[in-house]
């Protein structure tokens, strides 16, 4: 009868000890900051006022002026590499700008790394980002790496950058530093794509490799 | 009798297994080490100690020289050495910073087509015949504390394809030094070795 009763407790404890550890993980992470951010290549549908929505497209070219060209979408944790989400469509062209020469899908499979950038958002640009705030205080400027995976079973790492130009008043909403490029890069094996097609600004705006982070949760801790 | 037979073959395949799979291995670069160089080669003799330099879109640039190691198949991305010195200039070409920097964790890593011509070439960090060429991200740490990526690219002049580059891209911090410039034009460049069992 003893003995019951101490394979009992023996066995409480071992089912009460997972439930212990899971609330003390959830309460006990010390100070830090939980992040989560979206990364999105836009689509610009007009420039008076500026207004993006989801769903557009970057290219890069690489040494011999082959190009990729890529669409997409996903999010990523600061916290932790594995917690990522999305990917997109990849298309590459031959020097010669129309040859096609492969297209397929990507998923992203791990963040490599991530800097966010000091600039703001343009007052006035309408944020058409499904999740997000719309209200510009969520968008970021930043340096993104991610490893991607393409449906033709090769591998690569995908670069977005993200150049926010602030204004029209550039003391209270500065820009992003110059020196941040707005755009993608992308290697595909052992092809580097490393030459961004930059946005066109002038004459006039036109639609196309442009990018965009936004904030989707920060929640600073202290225990 | 034919029992035994039938044992004895199966029991000479289950041993040679292991010399037919290490042969398989020793034909390929897979288990070996990757030797990575910013190198330069006056007089057509490559060896240790070039320089390669980077730009950023507002045209600031990075100076970087190095080298290291890590694994071929990419198994452990953190079984990675080396390392260098960098430079950052502004747009005026004012020395901004300047430091070392150590590799920390391979990204990844493509081998490419191409060979190094020896002659006219005399390799002096490794056999000419264990040159490659390929493309190597792997992550940085900064003297100063910043974190960023290194790409090394490297083009072999015989059989290597156009789109493949000669020289590095560089990030620190937020900016992406993502603009190659030529380093062939000062008789400077990158490489890649295959470093064998017996050399590490």
């Amino acid at each position: 009868m003893r003995n019951n009763r101490r394979w009992f407790r023996i066995s409480l404890t071992m089912l009460v000890l997972p439930l212990i550890f899971a609330l003390a993980g959830a309460n006990g992470d010390g100070d830090h900051k939980e992040t989560k951010y979206r990364w999105d290549i836009i689509k610009a549908t007009s420039f008076t006022p500026v207004t993006v929505f989801e769903g557009g497209f970057a290219s890069a070219l690489a040494n011999d002026g082959s190009r990729i060209t890529v669409t997409g979408n996903g999010t990523f944790d600061l916290r932790e590499s594995d917690d990522v989400t999305g990917g997109g469509t990849w298309t590459t062209y031959a020097p010669n700008g129309t040859t096609v020469t492969g297209n397929g899908t990507y998923r992203v499979q791990q963040l490599v790394r991530f800097d966010v950038a000091p600039g703001v958002q343009t007052a006035g640009l309408i944020d058409n980002i499904p999740g997000v705030k719309g209200d510009l205080t969520d968008n970021r400027a930043g340096l993104l790496f991610v490893r991607i995976a393409y449906s033709d079973g090769s591998k690569g790492v995908l670069v977005v950058s993200c150049h926010l130009n602030g204004g029209p008043d550039f003391v209270a909403r500065p820009a992003a530093p110059a020196s941040i490029f707005e755009g993608i890069t992308a290697s595909k094996g052992y092809t580097d794509y490393w030459s961004r097609v930059p946005p066109i600004v002038t004459p006039v705006p036109v639609d196309g490799n442009r990018t965009l982070f936004h904030i989707l949760s920060q929640d600073e801790k202290k225990d | 009798m034919r029992n035994n037979r039938r044992w004895f073959r199966i029991s000479l395949t289950l041993l040679a297994l292991p010399l037919i799979f290490a042969l398989a291995g020793a034909n390929g670069d897979g288990g070996s080490k990757i030797r990575w160089d910013i190198q330069h080669y006056p007089g057509f003799v490559l060896q240790p100690g070039g320089e390669a330099f980077a730009d950023a879109v507002d045209h600031s640039r990075i100076r970087f020289a190095g080298s290291g190691t890590f694994q071929a198949d990419g198994a452990d991305g953190n079984d990675v050495t080396g390392g260098g010195t960098w430079e950052t200039f502004s747009v005026s070409g004012a020395l901004t910073g300047s430091g070392n920097y150590r590799v920390v964790h391979l990204v990844s890593w493509h081998v490419a087509p191409g060979t190094l011509p020896c002659p006219p070439i005399t390799d002096a960090i490794a056999p000419c015949a264990d040159a490659r060429a390929g493309l190597a991200v792997l992550q940085i740490q900064y003297s100063d504390g910043s974190l960023g990526k290194l790409v090394v690219s490297c083009h072999l002049p015989v059989g290597s394809p156009d789109s493949v580059y000669e020289g590095i891209t560089v990030s620190r911090g937020f900016v992406d030094y993502l603009i190659a410039e030529d380093p062939d034009l000062t008789m400077n460049g990158t490489i890649f070795h295959v470093v064998r069992g017996d050399e590490h």
